[in-house]
């Protein structure tokens, strides 16, 4: 007569699993677009606006950054794979901090590790970089912790840098999927 | 005597450092003038028809004697528009009587006699306002919209141009078209001007006088390859200006950017010199140096001096963007070191405001020549062989200024946030040739990454922008960070401040510093720099980003 109830038992329940992991998967609590609220953090200077889109897809994670001052845009893309202890990721421009003198240096790459925190919702990505100087080259490294709110309408980042005293803390709002970006266009 | 034969050769070198003619100045101060306090109001549906109207009757009332002086609003740009009142007062004994608020009617009373006639702009094309400042120009005439004719025919005036309903669905670059063809060979070859700046429905044309003055064509066109049509008229308007010739007024805010139209205006070895609303260039252009007055720099040290750098942080602040939309008059200037960018061009076009801030300065003031060359220009843009003539005019203006230092921007391949801002090392080398008696160059806008040392002469960049709108915590964490990046002693850290921002912002920054350093006059800092070189010699290399300000 066919498989026994506790076969079907077993297929439903991994029927479940699966869609269930596919289900999380997309709806983790970090993934979607989030626009910086510049008065809720740190000052963003040298840009006026920054979108940051991230997608994760279990360990693997997107961070797409948009910056915009005016006409004037720079968008970078940081792939993740928080299984590897050190993805190695081009850099075209060091843009977090664009009004003092330093600029991406040695290989014009950084070396990224990250890792899941707590229950999963919380994100912690570890870089270091060279930074070029008038003195020279300086490693850098920064620690980034990115939080999402319970009710998952705000993205907290805080990022501590090795060559600075102060923590920089970012605060985004989710956007909504028909909210339209305003980064980038003429001042 | 030895005083009136230095005044004699100065203004004989204004007038023969360039194939350009300055504007003829006077030989004493006019005893009196009028000033028309303007409206606070400069939008299209506000007051611009009646401000337009005025600033034409300026332009042809100022042709050949300094007699009308606009008192702007307090909110204008250029904020020297008032101290300059008190201070041709004092020193030059002159006497102004006040007419009422936008009172054109008491002005075409006064000075009606300088128009023979009337333009009539269209208030539905914005365009229409640049082409009658061209004809007011070249007509000897006052700029009127429909709604004040009246006005003008009761002064006796009669029409001699009428603009109205010829330019509407029409483009801009159809419509400049169109004055070219009409106006284009009786303007001036000396002086050309982009009345662009703000866009939309607020305008504010206040070079327009000077403009009109100079017999100028005016116009806002677009440097932005967007815009092919308006940029070929531009290129092909720019190549039959005079060489080193100047392009007064600002680039259009909603057509393209500072850096592609200042890219532009070099590429014809031409000379930028702003802004659209620059007050009064046709009355102040006129108004001589004191016969005692001799320009003097606060030198803090001897041109051939040597210092020794200690092991310690040592911060240098400049403000450029000109002395007079900064904080001149603002609190807490002398407190600290800071240097002030002079607009050289200013000797012929604005002697007297130049005057102003000489002798205006506190011994913590000290000047350095800008901006890149004889006006506002980028060395990358200009060619090989209008390089050295050009260099030449600001080398003697440097000398008549009493200037020893030459700042350089360069946005032609981009800007604080993207591009590069940077010298290749041939052009450093023109540079340093062109130059042989600067103590020191400075280099960016933003921070840069050109830096040299020869014989003695630093070539430094800026390694901090203070935005205006950075809070002081925030800026004194980014020097600091800036000290940790930079561990070697000494270090060299120059900065750039936007113009807005206050000294006494700048003060409370260096003052709340968690490490130390040592806040000194520019030319100190590029004297100490000379002593130890720890900065890395770098000019731009191939590799760097390139962004031509889209």
């Amino acid at each position: 007569m066919g498989l026994g109830e506790g076969v079907m038992h077993r297929i439903a329940l991994y029927v479940i699993l699966l869609i269930s992991s596919v289900g999380l998967a997309a709806a983790h609590p970090l993934a979607g677009s989030w626009r910086l609220q510049p008065e809720l953090g740190t000052h963003l200077a040298a840009w006026n606006a920054l979108d940051l889109i991230i997608e994760v897809d279990g360990d693997h994670v997107t961070l797409t950054r948009k910056f915009a001052a005016g006409r004037r845009t720079f968008e970078d893309v940081t792939k993740v794979d928080l299984s590897n202890p050190a993805n190695m990721i081009p850099v075209e421009m060091w843009p977090d901090a664009r009004y003092i003198g330093a600029n991406i240096g040695g290989d014009k790459t950084k070396t990224v590790s990250g890792q899941w925190i707590g229950d999963g919702n919380v994100l912690r990505l570890n870089t270091d970089v060279v930074l070029a100087t008038q003195q020279g080259e300086h490693p850098v490294n920064t620690l980034g912790t990115y939080t999402v709110s319970t009710n998952g309408e705000r993205l907290t980042l805080i990022e501590v840098r090795s060559t600075r005293t102060q923590p920089l803390v970012f605060v985004f709002k989710r956007l909504q999927s028909d909210e339209a970006r305003h980064t980038g266009n003429a001042e | 005597m030895k005083k009136i034969f230095s005044l004699v050769l100065l203004i004989a070198l204004a007038a023969s450092v360039t194939a350009q003619p300055a504007p003829k100045r006077l030989e004493t101060p006019p005893a009196e003038a009028t000033i028309i306090p303007m409206s606070e109001n400069w939008r299209m549906d506000g007051d611009i028809p009646t401000n337009v109207l005025i600033l034409s009757l300026q332009g042809l009332a100022n042709r050949d004697y300094p007699r009308v002086y606009l008192e702007y609003p307090t909110h204008w740009q250029w904020e020297t528009v008032r101290p300059l009142i008190k201070f041709m007062e004092a020193r030059h004994g002159m006497k102004f009587n006040r007419l009422g608020l936008n009172d054109a009617d008491a002005a075409l009373g006064l000075f009606g006699q300088y128009a023979k006639g009337y333009v009539v702009w269209d208030r539905e094309v914005r365009a229409s306002v640049n082409v009658a400042f061209t004809a007011a120009g070249v007509l000897d005439a006052v700029v009127v919209s429909e709604d004040l004719i009246p006005l003008v025919e009761k002064h006796g005036k009669k029409k001699v141009e009428d603009l109205r309903n010829i330019f509407r669905g029409k483009t801009d670059a159809e419509i400049y078209q169109w004055a070219v063809d009409k106006y284009w060979d009786k303007c001036s070859r000396d002086y050309y001007a982009v009345l662009g700046g703000h866009a939309g429905m607020e305008m504010q044309p206040g070079v327009a006088d000077f403009a009109i003055m100079q017999r100028a064509f005016c116009a806002d066109l677009s440097a932005n390859p967007k815009h092919p049509a308006e940029l070929a008229l531009l290129k092909k308007l720019l190549g039959q200006q005079n060489p080193a010739s100047t392009v007064v007024g600002w680039h259009s805010y909603g057509k393209d950017t500072e850096g592609q139209h200042t890219t532009l205006t070099g590429n014809f070895g031409l000379k930028m010199e702003g802004l659209h609303n620059l007050p009064n260039v046709s009355f102040t252009c006129q108004i001589p140096l004191s016969p005692d007055f001799k320009f003097a720099n606060n030198h803090n040290v001897a041109r051939d001096e040597k210092l020794t750098a200690e092991n310690k942080v040592y911060i240098a602040a400049l403000a450029t963007d000109s002395m007079g939309i900064g904080t001149w008059t603002k609190p807490g200037r002398g407190d600290i070191p800071y240097g002030w960018q002079v607009l050289m061009g200013w000797l012929r076009l604005n002697p007297v405001a130049l005057q102003f801030f000489y002798e205006d300065k506190l011994p913590n003031d000290y000047f350095v020549g800008g901006l890149s060359g004889p006006g506002y220009m980028y060395p990358k843009s200009i060619p090989a062989d209008k390089f050295p003539p050009l260099m030449k005019d600001a080398r003697e203006l440097m000398a008549a200024l009493d200037l020893r230092v030459m700042e350089i921007m360069d946005y032609s391949e981009g800007n604080r946030h993207v591009g590069n801002t940077d010298l290749p090392k041939e052009l450093v080398d023109r540079y340093y040739k062109e130059f042989p008696d600067v103590i020191g160059f400075i280099n960016g806008y933003g921070a840069a990454r050109t830096f040299d040392l020869r014989d003695g002469v630093p070539f430094l960049s800026y390694d901090y922008y203070l935005a205006v709108d950075r809070p002081e915590a925030d800026a004194a964490a980014d020097i600091e960070e800036l000290i940790q990046l930079n561990p070697k002693r000494p270090y060299f850290l120059l900065m750039h401040v936007r113009e807005s921002n206050t000294i006494e912002k700048v003060k409370n920054i260096l003052g709340s510093l968690s490490e130390e350093a040592e806040v000194v006059p520019l030319d100190v800092f590029l004297k100490l720099a000379a002593s130890n070189k720890t900065y890395q010699t770098r000019f731009q290399e191939p590799e760097d980003p390139i962004d031509h300000n889209p």
